[in-house]
C-alpha cells in the first residue's frame, strides 16, 4: 500500500466513525428529549390531580362547615324558643296560681269585695234549678259547714228544702248540690269553674298577658 | 482495511455506550418525575385546607339566645304589669260567668 492509499483509508474511517458517533448522539438526544417530555407530562398530570384533590377537600370542608353552622344556628333557635316558651309557661302558671289564691281568699272571707255566702246561695239555687229538685243536699268544705247551714236556711225561704251533707269535699270553695238519693249531683265548685274557664279561655289569657311584645 | 473495520467497531461500541447512558439518564428523569408527582399528590392530600366561611357563628348563636332572653324579660315585665288587674277580671269571670256546673 502506497502512502497515498494509507492517507485515503484514514480519512474514510474517520468520516465513518464521526457519522456513527453523530447518529448515536442524535439518538441519545432524542431519548433524553422524550424522557424530559414524559417527565413534564407526569408532573403536570400530578399537579392537576393535586388541584382536584385540594378543590375537593376545600369543597368538603366548606360543606361540613356550612352544615355545622346550620346545626349550631338551629340549636340556638331551639334554645331561644325554649327560653321564651318556659318564660311564658312560668308566667301563665304564676297567673293561675294567683287566681287560685284569690279564689281561696274569697272562700275564706278575706276579700272585702266578695260575699262568699251570697255566692254559695247563688250556686246552690243554680244547682237545685238545674237538677229540677225542690229538695236538695249541699256538700262543701269542712270549714263551710256552718255557712252551708245558713245557705240551706236561705234556700228554704225560697221554697227549696235543703240540708247539709255530713260528708265534705276537698275544694277551694263552692258547693256540690245533690238530690236526696244521691243519684244526681251538680258540681258548682270554684275548682270546677276555674278548670272549665281555663279550658275555654287559656289561649285568650295568654294573648292578653303577652300581646304587643 | 482491517484498520477501518477496527475503527468502525470501536465507533459502534462507543455509540452503544452513548445510547445506553442516554437511556439510563432517561430512566432516571422519569423516576424522578414520578417521585415528584407522588410528593405533589401527597402534599395535596395532607396540606391543611383553609375554609373561607366568613360567618361568625358563635357570635350569632350568642345573639340569638340573648335576643330570646331579652324578649323573655320583656314578657315578664309586660305580664307583671298586667297580671294583677287580669287576675281580678278572671276571678270575677270564673265566679260569675257560665263556667259552673257539671252534673
Amino acid at each position: 500500500m502506497s502512502g497515498e492509499e494509507v492517507v485515503s483509508v484514514d480519512r474514510d474511517s474517520e468520516a465513518i466513525v464521526r457519522a456513527i458517533l453523530k447518529m448515536a448522539e442524535d439518538r441519545a438526544n432524542a431519548i433524553r428529549r422524550e424522557a424530559e417530555k414524559r417527565a413534564k407530562e407526569i408532573i403536570e398530570s400530578a399537579r392537576r390531580e393535586a388541584e382536584e384533590i385540594l378543590r375537593s377537600r376545600r369543597e368538603r370542608a366548606e360543606r361540613e362547615m356550612r352544615e355545622e353552622i346550620a346545626r349550631k344556628r338551629s340549636a340556638a333557635e331551639v334554645e331561644a324558643n325554649h327560653v321564651i316558651l318556659m318564660t311564658k309557661s312560668d308566667l301563665l302558671r304564676e297567673f293561675f296560681r294567683k287566681v287560685h289564691e284569690k279564689l281561696a281568699a274569697i272562700a275564706d272571707g278575706q276579700e272585702p269585695g266578695w260575699n262568699y255566702e251570697e255566692i254559695l246561695v247563688k250556686y246552690s239555687l243554680e244547682g237545685a234549678n238545674i237538677l229540677g229538685e225542690k229538695e236538695v243536699v249541699l256538700m262543701g268544705r269542712e270549714k263551710d259547714r256552718a255557712l252551708l247551714e245558713k245557705v240551706a236556711k236561705r234556700l228554704g225561704e225560697k221554697g227549696i228544702k235543703a240540708s247539709v251533707d255530713e260528708r265534705t269535699v276537698p275544694v277551694i270553695g263552692g258547693v256540690v248540690v245533690r238530690d236526696n238519693r244521691d243519684e244526681r249531683r251538680y258540681y258548682n265548685t270554684f275548682d270546677g269553674r276555674l278548670r272549665a274557664y281555663r279550658e275555654a279561655k287559656e289561649i285568650e289569657i295568654i294573648g292578653r298577658l303577652f300581646e304587643g311584645v | 482495511m482491517p484498520r477501518l473495520v477496527e475503527a468502525i467497531m470501536e465507533a459502534e461500541k462507543e455509540a452503544a455506550k452513548i445510547i445506553q447512558e442516554a437511556e439510563e439518564e432517561a430512566k432516571r428523569i422519569i423516576e424522578e418525575a414520578e417521585e415528584e408527582a407522588k410528593r405533589i399528590i401527597e402534599e395535596a392530600k395532607n396540606t391543611p385546607v383553609e375554609v373561607s366561611v366568613m360567618e361568625d357563628i358563635e357570635k350569632e348563636v350568642r345573639e340569638i339566645v340573648n335576643r330570646a332572653r331579652a324578649k323573655a324579660e320583656e314578657f315578664r315585665r309586660v305580664a307583671s304589669e298586667r297580671m294583677d288587674s287580669l287576675v281580678e277580671e278572671v276571678v270575677r269571670e270564673v265566679l260569675e260567668g257560665e263556667w259552673g256546673g257539671s252534673s
